[in-house]
């Protein structure tokens, strides 16, 4: 478990994403004031950028949370866990 | 008095609708041809209600507020549009919903309720198959599969027995059927993601059409989710409706083990003997 990940704050923030399209949609532009406003650490930030996988199951955020951002970052879930991502 | 008609069980994947395609010419058709010739004795039966039970995928409830069982007890079902499913509205059988929820109390189940429960595809993906023109007036249960800690599955039985009960003294000239929705194995957005359990799959079914559920009780959540994935936690809502018609001549429509959907897809008829 890594300290400066917080499962309970990322958990918050993707499942404001998959409520919300217009979050969706700033979120993919890059907007970070949606970072800022859930008060996302750097690290958590770039784990949930770049749907780091692995790095998000192990501090506890939710499945079903990360198989939405997946979705919306078009990425392959079982191949980020493959390589270890 | 209101009486349960009909009663099934189907699957639900995101990737049946999203990704509809991509399975198997063969075992699609065996998939969808079972949803149509269920939804077709839905027809038959002349069924005035569906109280339908499905998990959640943590699009409508989050842990900021996490009931265990919730009954949605609004004018109309509003569908979120996730997974490639048209957002749908559907009537709601409100009278039938309060009824239910007053009911649990009375019996020793303190349920949830929401007026505004969306409802994502583990309700609309099933009902996009069964009963597309969402004609058919619904209740919609929400079990929690997803988000520790849940209720063991003996619970669930108990919650089925509970509705039939509630139906059968509803004092309504309704003809209702239950629906679940979930399962069978499968891991959602977890390392083994992909995998299919098929012994887990044929033993449950087999089981249920045996009649056999007692045994399926014993089944802790922990060991069903090391066998079958945190998905197979969703056979809650079959449980339910096996408890809340015990002794019926159950009829399996189809079983595929699914690769590009990464799911056992079940579905069963629990009335099909009827």
């Amino acid at each position: 478990m890594n300290d400066d990940m917080n499962a309970y704050r990322i958990n918050k923030f993707l499942s404001q994403l998959s409520q919300d399209e217009e979050k969706t949609a700033r979120f993919l532009e890059g907007d970070m004031f949606l970072f800022d406003n859930n008060g996302l650490t750097q690290e958590e930030r770039e784990a949930v950028m770049f749907c780091q996988a692995t790095k998000l199951f192990e501090a506890g955020v939710h499945p079903l949370l990360m198989m939405h951002l997946s979705i919306i970052l078009k990425k392959d879930i079982k191949e980020l866990y493959q390589k270890g991502l | 008095m209101a009486k349960i008609v009909a009663a099934g069980a189907v699957s639900h994947t995101a990737l049946m609708v999203r990704a509809k395609d991509k399975a198997p010419k063969e075992q699609a058709d065996n998939v969808f041809g079972a949803f149509a010739e269920l939804g077709n004795r839905l027809k038959e039966k002349q069924v005035d209600t569906i109280v339908v039970l499905s998990a959640d995928h943590l699009k409508t409830f989050f842990f900021d507020n996490m009931p265990s069982i919730c009954i949605g007890i609004g004018e109309t079902g509003k569908g979120w549009g996730d997974a490639g499913v048209p957002q749908y509205d559907v009537p709601m059988d409100q009278p039938l919903a309060k009824h239910l929820l007053t009911y649990g109390l009375e019996n020793e189940f303190d349920l949830s309720s929401s007026y505004e429960m969306k409802l994502d595809h583990g309700f609309m993906a099933p009902l996009h198959y069964l009963t597309p023109q969402m004609d058919i007036p619904i209740v919609p249960i929400f079990i929690n599969a997803a988000t520790p800690p849940i209720s063991p599955l003996k619970r669930m039985y108990r919650f089925g027995e509970m509705i039939a009960k509630a139906i059968k003294e509803w004092d309504e000239n309704k003809r209702v059927a239950l629906i679940a929705t979930g399962g069978l194995s499968h891991w959602v957005a977890v390392p083994r993601m992909g995998e299919i359990a098929e012994e887990f799959d044929h033993r449950i079914i087999n089981q249920l059409l045996q009649n056999q559920e007692q045994e399926i009780q014993k089944w802790s959540n922990e060991e069903i989710e090391n066998e079958a994935g945190n998905g197979a936690l969703e056979i809650r809502s079959w449980v339910a409706v096996a408890g809340a018609c015990p002794n019926e001549k159950r009829e399996l429509l189809c079983y595929e083990p699914v690769t590009a959907w990464a799911t056992g897809i079940g579905i069963m008829d629990f009335m099909g003997g009827e």
